[in-house]
């Protein structure tokens, strides 16, 4: 069971037509730029905009005929939308009670997914005095409250700080495998989608235009656009520092040469990404100030107009992005050997904090 | 950095000021103020306050109710016309009072439009009834409120209803927990002026409701009655009128810096 949406909608002249299955327990990602027809295909699945072909059921039920209040979706939006004038509490306990649960009930099955999902938050407290990250939560507890089958969180991470992010994430990670529906996030950068999704579907001007797991994703985009925007290079690991204020990034294939930007604690867990532009390809070892060099065989070379797009066999893996004719004159093929550099400080590195709000494994639910 | 200002201009504003104080300094300086007792004592002071208070919080009440909707239909639907609406409604605002109020005899008087069917049909009257004199009022305060009410609407990010629906609200709930309490203070804002106005309406009440003491004659239209035979008698209705009217200011700037 789960969601299944095969759809078409229309705003104005643009339309979009995605086909979207999601299994309960699973994060589906849909990933595309602005304007590409995320917040159409939101619109559609909460009810503010009807589907004109097509249908949405949640556990095979039909639900696109549905006034958006009798669906069981719930919906983190972007910009979280937490009422101004209701506090942390009632936020959360607000789709109970429109749903006509009595009071002290509604504001005490708040109060528990409050504490589960945002201790930090006192529950008296109005939004404008929360952290981006702190509206997040409330805003994700406010989604769960009305324990819906479907979770549509509508790029979450958008207004939140960089340093809250990770604890943001492995919540929702946790929280979607939890809560025991379906769970589709809407977002525009790639790192979320990929590191938190089974699944991502890639949306380019309201069709869905490729498909599949991350890593198939990742491995071989199959448009420019999809190369671009899911073609970083992406490594999760623990951290330990370096005397001279850098650190070592050890992933479970090959170690990389960070640049934190405060002190890090050894053991410490992070996430680096950094983009195939910045990678330089070299016929010979390179001499110079980047920290990272490292040398392997050629796995594949993909050539797009002007750019290409070379896959390493390295430790750990790389994909670095050159100019067509940079290709043609270093006789690049796969099967050869070239070394392959970039600085620390291109890795942009999101450390993990000891975030207490961090939800443990298995306790969401009523 | 500070402008220097030039003298020509001081001197304009200081006319300016002594322009709007002087009459009310004036008021002060003219009251018999031994006669105070028995002025307010009698009668038809007392009864006008009252049928003031009455008249203008009933005609508030109705500006709200009708013009909360009226607000909302101009703010948040597509019906067509809608410019034409909010035209109509709020020329009330700029129109001579005393229009309003022929306009409303040939509607509402007992030989009106629809007053004429209301006379025959259920046997009421509007004209000459304390009725008449707050439906006079609420027909120039109303566009207050549906002007406060609309720009207040505006402000509020119609997502807030939207997520309010998609998290489970029917479209009423939504208004009543969402969006009423962010208009608030628009709200609350507009209720004031439309009361002030409401306080203060003379033409219209004068030319639909009459002036009939105890029934349509509020506290302005006695004022204009008394100041024929007892002067003395109309300045002290008048500064009750100030007096009301200042609160009602420094009420409003509180709230205008609250909403702000």
């Amino acid at each position: 069971m789960g969601l299944h949406a095969d759809f078409t909608a229309h705003r104005g002249t643009f339309d979009v037509d995605i086909e979207l299955d999601v299994d309960d327990g699973e994060i589906s990602a849909l990933l595309g730029p602005n304007g590409a027809g995320k917040s159409t295909v939101v619109d559609a699945l909460i009810g503010t905009l009807t589907i004109t072909e097509g249908a949405i059921e949640i556990d095979g039920e039909r639900v696109d005929r549905l006034p958006p209040e009798e669906r069981p979706v719930g919906v983190c939006f972007q910009d979280d939308l937490l009422f101004p004038r209701l506090s942390a509490l009632e936020n959360v306990a607000f789709p109970l009670r429109a749903r006509k649960v009595a009071k002290e009930d509604a504001r005490r099955r708040a109060g528990q997914l409050l504490d589960r999902l945002a201790s930090a938050v006192d529950p008296d407290a109005r939004p404008r005095s929360m952290s981006g990250g702190e509206r997040q939560r409330v805003a994700l507890a406010r989604a769960l409250a009305p324990e819906p089958r479907l979770l549509l969180l509508d790029e979450p991470f958008a207004n939140v700080d960089v340093s809250a992010r990770p604890g943001l994430r492995s919540l929702v990670r946790e929280v979607a495998a939890t809560f025991g529906g379906a769970t589709v996030l809407i977002a525009h950068e790639p790192l979320d989608a990929l590191t938190l999704a089974t699944r991502v579907s890639l949306i380019e001007a309201g069709r869905i235009t490729q498909s599949g797991t991350p890593d198939e994703i990742r491995s071989s985009p199959r448009s420019a656009y999809a190369a671009d925007l899911v073609g970083v290079n992406l490594f999760t690991g623990t951290l330990s520092p370096l005397e001279d204020g850098g650190a070592v990034l050890s992933t479970s294939n090959g170690d990389i040469v960070v640049a934190p930007d405060r002190a890090v604690v050894a053991g410490t867990d992070a996430l680096a990404s950094i983009r195939p532009i910045d990678i330089s390809l070299h016929a010979m070892e390179p001499e110079g100030s980047a920290r990272n060099v490292f040398q392997g065989e050629i796995a594949e070379v993909a050539i797009d107009g002007e750019r290409a797009r070379v896959r390493l066999a390295t430790r750990p893996p790389l994909t670095a992005e050159i100019t067509a004719a940079s290709v043609a004159r270093m006789e690049l093929r796969p099967g050869i050997d070239v070394w392959a550099s970039f600085k620390a400080v291109e890795v942009s590195l999101q450390i993990e904090d000891d975030d207490g709000s961090t939800v443990a494994a298995g306790t969401l639910g009523r | 950095m500070r402008s220097r200002t030039p003298t020509a201009l001081w001197f304009l504003a200081i006319v300016g000021a002594v322009f709007v104080s002087l009459p009310l300094i004036a008021l002060l300086l003219r009251a018999p103020w031994g006669d105070i007792a028995t002025s307010l004592s009698g009668a038809g002071a007392g009864a006008a306050l009252r049928l003031s208070i009455v008249v203008s919080l009933t005609a508030t009440a109705l500006s709200i109710l009708l013009g909360v909707p009226l607000a909302w239909i101009l703010a948040r639907t597509r019906v067509p016309g809608r410019s034409v609406l909010r035209a109509l409604v709020v020329l009330p605002v700029v129109l001579p009072p005393v229009v309003g109020g022929i306009g409303l005899l040939a509607a509402l008087g007992r030989g009106g439009v629809v007053g004429r069917w209301l006379y025959d049909a259920f046997d009421v009257q509007l004209t000459f009834t304390t009725w008449g004199a707050i439906l006079a009022t609420t027909f120039v305060s109303m566009p207050l409120v549906v002007l406060a009410t609309e720009a207040g609407l505006r402000s509020i990010d119609v997502r807030y209803e939207q997520a309010a629906s998609a998290l489970g609200a029917t479209p009423r709930y939504a208004i009543r927990r969402i969006v009423l309490p962010m208009l608030g203070p628009q709200l609350a804002a507009g209720a004031v002026l439309a009361w002030a106005r409401a306080l203060g309406e003379f033409g219209a009440t004068i030319t639909f409701a009459g002036n009939l003491a105890g029934r349509t004659q509020t506290l302005p239209l006695a004022v204009y009655e008394t100041r024929l035979t007892d002067p003395g008698g109309a300045i002290f209705l008048s500064l009750i009128l100030v007096v009301i009217s200042v609160v009602v200011l420094v009420v409003m700037r509180d709230r205008i810096t609250q909403a702000a």
